[in-house]
């Protein structure tokens, strides 16, 4: 049994929280500490104000150097907030080399800076492990697929309704309590470094701007389809990165076109929708459902409100996103007012919804026709 | 049976007819017959004959049939962003304004504090270096969600405090690194010299200048205390810029207050040709009514005035180039985008709402005074009780930030029936009388409010009816 790398993670903010709530899917790491840049005013409190998800063991501090001494390795993380990576980034890279600890790294790095970094690392006999990279899927470039496979396995789509509405964390508490209840799970993430976790990234051909559209939904079909012959789950969930809302004019959210694709090339058998929060109407939830049945041919199985809410006034045509970050708590106290609805409305930062999200899902997809027949 | 009146607002351009529906949030053009009709009928519909009143019943069913018209208000006056108002205390501090100082060395006639307005006057009380730390590791604590953050020093004259904005701006940007810093200063531009400059430029702090115009002008109101002009020192000291920093000049704003008793003419011509100062970005206000000395506007102000301001609606029609237009009147373009902007159609009138005015106290600028008292902006009455909203060492007080938000409830009925509802510009300082919040007061200033967007409304139509579209400014 390897040793685990005993990591300090840089910088730390709400986009790396999914993980640090789910550590334990790190097989080789073990996360020591947290650290961010003094202005992003996570500094000296608990980890978990930074998703306001709820109280993590961790606190987070803002003395790198002072960390560097704890750990072996220094793990540098993708950030919601922006850094500069001259001024800030690359002399904490060189300050952990100097300090002669392992660099891994799971933001997007220059050939030049990961020349540099390899170089480095390899004089001083250190690891330097670069998680966000291409990890295309092995296929026949040039030849020219025509069909798609049938997915045989249980395909669970998670989607959001826009980006930053907490897809990652349901993908991976979802995945968690799968293992839990001792079901196979290949997963397909929404995002770039998901190996470290022990699943698959979203392969980067369906980003590329080399390939036909058309193609993409074959290449995805075939994608998927390899990893069920390889490694014949007893589930798949496939997160779809981006929100499959095309319709607001000031809030860019790809406009559901991946998601369009990739519905094209695999049939989801359970969808989990996550929503910002608003102060939705019971209709708005009938009305998104068949939304999702024209989309992916299927209604939404689960509904997830995120404590995330956009501030469209603010959001314009040519401005950021501009986002406030609510405590969990507040969802469960809204969505308390729908509780004798039939709506499938969940909270994923409360423990108990997460468990019944898994439940309500496993019961779906173990659902037996009235006849009791089963498809050989 | 009796239907129930729209909820709509006429007006009238010169021979055009139109009507804002309130619901929809949309302007229509109507014929002068309908028109005349509505307006007998929204005016007194008890006295109409009875073939009128028909043909104005039949004429509000047919635009209810294609959605306008409709009578509908809202029902609970309440602010759309209260629900979540912790999470944006707690997150989205957007900037503080410091007040490092209450000393200024000018006595200027139209100053908020110089005993004429309802608020502190000018005094030697500074801010210590212990309370400027706190509210930046304050601004620090509840930013989060932004990124990037706005450090503005204000006074008196903040420069006479220019050892403390070295000190804040050292440690603001050792204690907020990895947040993106904007530094702003609001200065009489008298005490600057090369020092303060070089650290600036280095620090890209951007400066707003106080200039009210050609000597003549500016030194009938802004003064030394010893009664002599500033105009000199202040343009030898822009001088001083443009010679030896000249790449600080883009960071620079000049705001004029312009006296209504003023000669625009010459205020103009300032601005547009002197050396010192044609090149430099101009912020322009105008006296703020409620002094002692009542402001008035001369004829020839007004008829000067009127007269730019048709050249830039031709601009914006693209009948007459930029260059002819005064800079003085330039910056009211934003005001019309602005309407076309908010003039976005809508069903109809959500269930709850505020009137629109009042930003998020304590969220977008709040201003922290010598002693760590935290107000919704720098322009509210600092002694009034009502305006504190907390300190930097206990918080905020949510309690009154939420009296403050929904400062329609005060005047909730007239609020409701007010067709300018979605364009209201007044916030709690309207309110604010003897440490309170005063509905009499507020409601004083709604006449004013709906002539100005009605004025608003017009310069849009007409604008719309010489081609205007409004989005010529998007870049592409």
């Amino acid at each position: 049994m390897s040793i685990k790398k005993q990591i300090c993670v840089y910088p730390f903010d709400a986009q790396f929280s999914p993980v640090l709530r789910y550590k334990e899917l790190l097989a080789d790491l073990n996360i020591v500490s947290v650290v961010s840049p003094p202005g992003w005013g996570l500094a000296g409190k608990n980890a978990g104000i930074a998703d306001g998800g709820g109280s993590l063991d961790y606190i987070v501090s803002s003395d790198f150097d002072a960390h560097l001494e704890r750990c072996d390795s220094v793990l540098y993380v993708e950030s919601i907030n922006q850094i500069d990576f001259q001024s800030i980034l690359l002399p904490r890279i060189n300050r952990a080399i100097d300090a002669k600890k392992n660099i891994l790294c799971m933001i997007p790095l220059g050939e030049e800076s990961v020349a540099m970094i390899q170089n480095r690392c390899a004089q001083s006999s250190l690891l330097f492990k670069n998680y966000n990279k291409d990890n295309d899927f092995d296929y026949n470039h040039g030849k020219k697929a025509y069909g798609r496979f049938y997915i045989n396995t249980p395909v669970i789509f998670v989607a959001g309704l826009s980006e930053r509405a907490q897809k990652f964390h349901i993908q991976l508490s979802l995945r968690n309590n799968f293992m839990k209840l001792g079901y196979k799970v290949s997963m397909v993430g929404s995002r770039k470094y998901c190996e470290m976790l022990g699943f698959h990234s979203f392969p980067e051909f369906m980003f590329k701007r080399d390939q036909y559209e058309s193609n993409k939904v074959i290449l995805f079909n075939h994608f998927i389809k390899r990893i069920e012959i390889d490694e014949k789950p007893d589930v798949m969930i496939i997160g779809l990165p981006g929100g499959i809302d095309g319709q607001n004019h000031s809030a860019r959210n790809d406009f559901g076109i991946l998601s369009i694709e990739i519905a094209a090339a695999v049939k989801p058998d359970a969808l989990v929708m996550s929503l910002q929060y608003n102060d939705y109407s019971l209709g708005y939830f009938k009305q998104l459902s068949d939304l999702c049945k024209q989309k992916f041919g299927i209604n939404i199985d689960c509904f997830n409100i995120a404590n995330i809410r956009t501030n469209y006034e603010n959001a314009g045509l040519f401005v950021h996103q501009d986002y406030t970050t609510l405590h969990a708590d507040f969802i469960d106290r809204w969505k308390y007012k729908f509780k004798k609805s039939d709506i499938p409305l969940f909270n994923m930062f409360n423990t108990d919804d997460a468990v019944k999200m898994t439940n309500c899902l496993v019961n779906k997809l173990s659902r037996k026709n009235d006849l009791g027949y089963e498809i050989v | 049976m009796e239907l129930s009146k729209p909820f709509i607002h006429l007006f009238k351009n010169e021979e055009k007819y139109y009507i804002y529906d309130v619901n929809k949030n949309t302007i229509l053009n109507v014929q002068k017959y309908m028109y005349e009709l509505l307006d007998l009928y929204m005016q007194d519909e008890t006295g109409l004959p009875s073939d009128k009143k028909s043909e104005i019943i039949q004429i509000i069913k047919t635009m209810r049939k294609d959605g306008y018209f409709s009578s509908q208000r809202v029902m609970e006056i309440i602010h759309p962003e209260d629900e979540i108002l912790e999470f944006h205390l707690e997150s989205k501090v957007a900037m503080i304004s410091l007040q490092v100082t209450q000393q200024c060395n000018l006595r200027c006639e139209y100053c908020v504090y110089s005993g004429k307005y309802t608020n502190r006057i000018h005094s030697n009380k500074i801010m210590g270096f212990a309370t400027a730390k706190r509210a930046i590791d304050f601004l620090n604590e509840h930013s989060r969600d932004m990124p990037s953050v706005g450090i503005t020093f204000y006074g008196g004259e903040p420069l006479l405090q220019f050892n403390l904005i070295k000190q804040c701006i050292e440690y603001a940007e050792k204690s907020m690194e990895g947040k993106h810093l904007i530094f702003n200063l609001t200065s009489n531009a008298t005490l600057l010299n090369e020092e303060i400059i070089s650290y600036f430029e280095a620090h890209h702090v951007y400066m707003l200048i106080s200039i009210d115009g050609p000597e003549n002008i500016h030194d009938r109101s802004r003064k030394f205390a010893s009664g002599q002009g500033s105009f000199q020192t202040i343009m030898n000291n822009i001088k001083t810029i443009q010679e030896k920093f000249p790449d600080y000049q883009k960071n620079l704003t000049i705001n004029t207050v312009i006296n209504h008793n003023s000669s625009f003419s010459a205020i103009d011509a300032f601005f547009s040709n002197c050396e010192q100062v044609k090149d430099i970005a101009l912020n322009v206000q105008f006296v703020k009514s409620g002094s002692e000395d009542n402001i008035y506007a001369t004829e020839k102000f007004l008829a000067e005035y009127n007269n730019e301001m048709s050249k830039l609606y031709l601009s914006m029609a693209g009948r007459m180039e930029e260059r002819f237009i005064s800079k003085i009147v330039k910056n009211k373009k934003k005001g019309l985008v602005d309407v076309a902007r908010k003039l976005v159609p809508m069903n109809c009138l959500p269930e709850k709402g505020h009137p629109s005015g009042p930003c998020i106290p304590g969220v977008q600028r709040p201003f922290i005074d010598i002693e760590g008292n935290i107000f919704p902006c720098e322009r509210v009455n600092e002694s009034s009780g009502i305006m504190n909203i907390g300190n930097i060492y206990d918080g905020f007080d949510i309690n009154q930030i939420r009296k403050l938000l929904n400062i329609g409830k005060i005047s909730e009925q007239q609020c409701k029936n007010c067709w300018a509802f979605m364009f209201c510009t007044l916030c709690a300082a309207s309110a604010d009388h003897n440490n309170e919040l005063c509905p009499m007061k507020k409601e004083s200033f709604c006449n004013d409010v709906r002539s100005y967007v009605e004025s608003l409304f017009k310069d849009y139509c007409a604008l719309k009816e010489l081609g205007v579209s409004f989005e010529d400014d998007i870049e592409i």
